[in-house]
């Protein structure tokens, strides 16, 4: 699980920056890492139903975190208010997007699509979604 | 819907102005992009007699989409004026390589689509499906691009495989990205 960032003093780790603008790195070197929660949005479409009376469940949106690192690494994905279990939760969508290849213990490329199904299970099992609700009311409210 | 792409000079008398007047009424007038203006257009120093430029049109000639190609062996926008989008990499100067910037699919004729919501239409995926493919014509093995963050989604929808170069930046209240684009040759 990603650590979250809680100190402004996180030191600089270097990681090779590959020509192609990857950044390649292990899974478990990646979830050791501190993320922070740079900035999120709800998207214009669903934020135009909202005032048009639509229902909690067609409210969408994008989160964005990045480290500290040096280069730093980016994750950002989608998600929408699940409704279904009552009270409602903000829930990833579709595959992440960012600048990671993971590479396994040879240092051999698992492939973007693989890297992608291990993000998208990383972030599930991170605790994103207060930041994102603290984020959206500033910035909405 | 009516896409070409060309040089400046290969267009009809009047469409270059008319792309200019576009990009005006969308990054400065929709968006309140900080950019140069002259009479109404919206110009800069990467918009030379070589620089390649992709513009849809509707059935009435009313420009509807555009997009700007450079080379990355000439001065290009992410090189010059945002290489902090790069994460420290140096700014690319390859004939592999094209940028692919001031893209925009707002159809002012159809009120359905804004410059906030424009990259869900179907102009904007047919447009970047044809800059692509421009690219690739000009030797294009890559292209890198500085766009809004709602381009992911547009060159994810349009089948594009398509990874950052680092992390957006928000820069002049705007949020941006570096981004690079596999092309299939």
């Amino acid at each position: 699980m990603f650590n979250q960032v809680n100190s402004a003093n996180v030191p600089e780790i270097l990681f090779p920056l590959s020509m192609d603008g990857y950044v390649r790195i292990t899974l478990e070197t990646l979830k050791s890492l501190p993320l922070s929660h740079l900035l999120s949005g709800i998207d214009l479409d669903s934020r135009d139903n909202c005032h048009a009376g639509a229902s909690l469940t067609d409210v969408s949106g994008y989160t964005e975190w990045v480290t500290a690192t040096l280069p730093a690494i980016t994750l950002g994905w989608d998600w929408r208010l699940d409704t279904s279990q009552g009270c409602p939760i903000f829930k990833r969508i579709e595959a992440p997007r960012s600048n990671i290849m993971i590479v396994d213990d040879l240092q051999q490329d698992v492939c973007w699509m693989k890297t992608a199904e291990l993000l998208s299970e990383m972030i599930d099992h991170f605790d994103w979604q207060q930041d994102v609700c603290k984020s959206i009311a500033i910035t909405y409210t | 819907m009516r896409v070409m792409s060309g040089v400046p000079e290969a267009f009809a008398t009047g469409l270059f102005p008319e792309i200019s007047r576009y990009r005006h009424k969308v990054f400065i007038e929709q968006l309140g992009w900080d950019l140069d203006t002259q009479n109404g257009m919206e110009l800069d120093q990467f918009d030379r007699p070589d620089t390649v430029y992709v513009v849809a049109q509707d059935e009435e000639d009313n420009v509807t989409g555009c997009a700007r190609l450079l080379p990355t062996t000439h001065p290009y926008l992410l090189g010059d004026v945002f290489p902090q989008l790069l994460n420290g990499l140096v700014p690319p100067s390859s004939p592999d390589v094209w940028e692919l910037s001031r893209f925009a699919a707002v159809d002012f004729s159809n009120q359905t689509t804004s410059a906030l919501s424009q990259f869900s239409s179907e102009i904007a995926v047919g447009l970047l499906r044809e800059s692509i493919a421009c690219a690739a014509r000009h030797g294009a093995k890559r292209i890198i691009t500085v766009s809004p963050l709602g381009v992911e989604r547009l060159l994810r929808k349009a089948g594009f495989h398509a990874h950052r170069a680092g992390p957006p930046m928000v820069i002049d209240g705007h949020a941006i990205f570096a981004c690079w684009i596999e092309v299939d040759q």
